[in-house]
C-alpha cells in the first residue's frame, strides 16, 4: 500500500540513534535506528508546526549534545519541559520525543536488572526558560531548544477556512485549501529550522 | 536498518486518521503501521510488544470487519495497573496504532479530534483489554498467552551470561536470534495466542 503525504515529508533531516536494547535482544544488528517525520506524523496523527518543532528541536538537540562521531544513545536521554503533561501543545510535543528518545513518563520498559529502562525520563514542570531541555544521563550535559515562529506567519486566509472546515460549511475546494496551506507553513518551519529554532547550551 | 527478516511478513494495519485528514497529512486520513513501525518506538522486538500488536490487529479486525478503523474513535482498557511490569510497554503498542493514550495526545479542536482520555487502566474486565468503538458502542475483549510457543531452553543461560557481561559476541548474536526466533514463532501462531471474543 501506498501512503498519499505531503512530499516534504521524506526528505527531512532523518534522526539517527543507537539503541542498546534493540541490540542486546538481537532486533536492529548494532541497535542502529533511523526515524524520518512521516513515522513521526503517523503515530501522531497529524502534522503541524508542535510536531515539526518537537521533531526539529529533538534533531538539532541531539546534534549538539552528541558530536558528528557519536550517535544519541536512546534511554540514555533526559528530556524536560517547564509545563505540565496536561497541557495540550507540551504533551503533543512530549509524545514525538518520546517516540524519538525512548524517553516516558511511566509507559515504557521498566528495565532488565537495571538496564534498558525507559521510564522517568520525561520530566513535567521543570524551571527553565525555552521549550524543551534534552539531557544526556551519562554525562549530565544538557541543552535547550527554544522554538519561535513568530518570523512564519500564517496565512490569513488560514484561519477563515479553518473554522469553515471546523463547522462543516466548507467547500471541498476550501477543505483542499486549507489543508494545502496548513502543510505549506510546516514546510516553510522545515526550511527555516536554523531561524525558529535556538540551541542554548548548558 | 538491518533486523530480523520475518518483520517483512508481519501483519500490517490500516486505519483512518480524521485529523490527519483534516490536516492535509495523509489523503483520506489513511495511515498504515507495520510490525517495524512498532518496534523502531517500542526500542526492541519481544513477546510482549509482538502480543500487543497482534492483540490489536486482531481486535480491529473483530470490531470493524471490512471497514477501516478509525483512530480516536477506539477506546482502550486494561485490566492490569499502568505501573505493573509491561503493562506500559503494551500501552505505548496499542497508542501508537490507535491514537488512544491516557492523560497525553492531541485534546482536540472544537470538541473533535482528542486523543486523550481513551485509556484506562486497572478496569474491572473479565480479560486483559478491552477495545470499544465510540461510534457503535461494540467491543471486544482480548487475551494474549504465548506460554505454548516454548522459549529454547539455551535462552535462559545465554541471557544470563548476557547480564553478567561474560558473554562472547557469537554467544550475544545467538541470544539475539533465539530471542527473535520465539517472536517469529508467536506471529506464526497469532491464531492460538489470541483470543478476542466479541460482546
Amino acid at each position: 500500500m501506498i501512503l498519499n503525504y505531503p512530499t516534504f515529508f521524506k526528505t527531512r533531516p532523518i534522526i539517527k540513534l543507537q539503541d542498546p536494547l534493540q541490540k542486546f535482544l538481537g532486533t536492529f544488528q548494532d541497535g542502529v535506528i533511523e526515524f524520518n517525520y512521516l513515522e513521526i506524523t503517523k503515530n501522531a496523527g497529524h502534522s503541524c508546526p508542535d510536531v515539526t518543532g518537537a521533531y526539529l528541536m529533538t534533531y538539532r538537540a541531539l546534534k549538539a549534545l552528541y558530536n558528528d562521531e557519536e550517535l544519541p544513545v536512546r534511554g540514555e536521554i533526559e528530556v524536560a519541559f517547564n509545563k505540565d503533561y496536561t497541557d495540550d501543545i507540551t504533551s503533543v510535543m512530549a509524545d514525538v520525543t518520546s517516540h524519538i528518545t525512548g524517553a516516558t513518563l511511566k509507559l515504557g520498559f521498566r528495565g532488565v536488572e537495571g538496564k534498558f529502562s525507559r521510564i522517568e525520563k520525561l520530566k513535567f514542570n521543570e524551571t527553565f526558560e525555552g521549550n524543551i531541555r534534552f539531557k544526556r544521563l551519562d554525562n549530565q550535559k544538557e541543552v535547550i531548544a527554544k522554538y519561535d515562529l513568530s518570523s512564519i506567519p500564517i496565512d490569513a486566509k488560514q484561519d477563515i477556512l479553518m473554522s469553515k472546515v471546523l463547522s462543516g460549511e466548507a467547500t471541498l475546494n476550501e477543505e483542499i485549501d486549507f489543508e494545502v496551506l496548513w502543510q505549506q507553513r510546516v514546510e516553510k518551519i522545515f526550511n527555516h529550522a536554523s531561524e525558529v529554532i535556538t540551541i542554548i547550551k548548558g | 536498518m538491518n533486523y530480523p527478516k520475518f518483520f517483512e511478513n508481519t501483519p500490517t494495519i490500516k486505519l483512518q486518521d480524521p485529523l490527519s485528514d483534516f490536516l492535509g497529512t495523509f489523503e483520506e486520513g489513511i495511515v498504515e503501521f507495520s510490525y517495524l513501525d512498532i518496534v523502531k518506538s517500542a526500542g526492541h522486538s519481544c513477546p510482549t510488544v509482538s502480543g500487543a500488536y497482534l492483540c490489536t490487529v486482531k481486535a480491529l479486525e473483530e470490531l470493524y470487519k471490512d471497514e477501516t478503523p478509525i483512530r480516536g474513535n477506539i477506546h482502550v482498557r486494561f485490566k492490569s495497573d499502568p505501573l505493573e511490569g509491561v503493562a506500559g510497554v503494551i500501552a505505548n503498542v496499542v497508542t501508537q496504532i490507535t491514537g488512544a493514550t491516557e492523560h497525553s495526545g492531541f485534546k482536540g479542536l472544537n470538541g473533535k479530534f482528542a486523543r486523550n482520555n481513551l485509556m484506562e487502566f486497572s478496569a474491572d474486565i473479565s480479560a486483559q483489554m478491552e477495545f470499544k468503538r465510540l461510534d457503535t458502542g461494540k467491543s471486544v475483549t482480548v487475551n494474549y498467552d504465548p506460554s505454548s510457543v516454548g522459549a529454547n531452553p539455551k535462552m535462559q543461560e545465554l541471557m544470563g551470561k548476557l547480564m553478567q557481561g561474560v558473554a562472547s559476541s557469537e554467544e550475544k548474536k545467538a541470544f539475539g536470534e533465539l530471542w527473535q526466533e520465539r517472536v517469529k514463532a508467536i506471529f506464526e501462531r497469532a491464531n492460538e495466542v489470541v483470543r478476542v471474543v466479541l460482546h
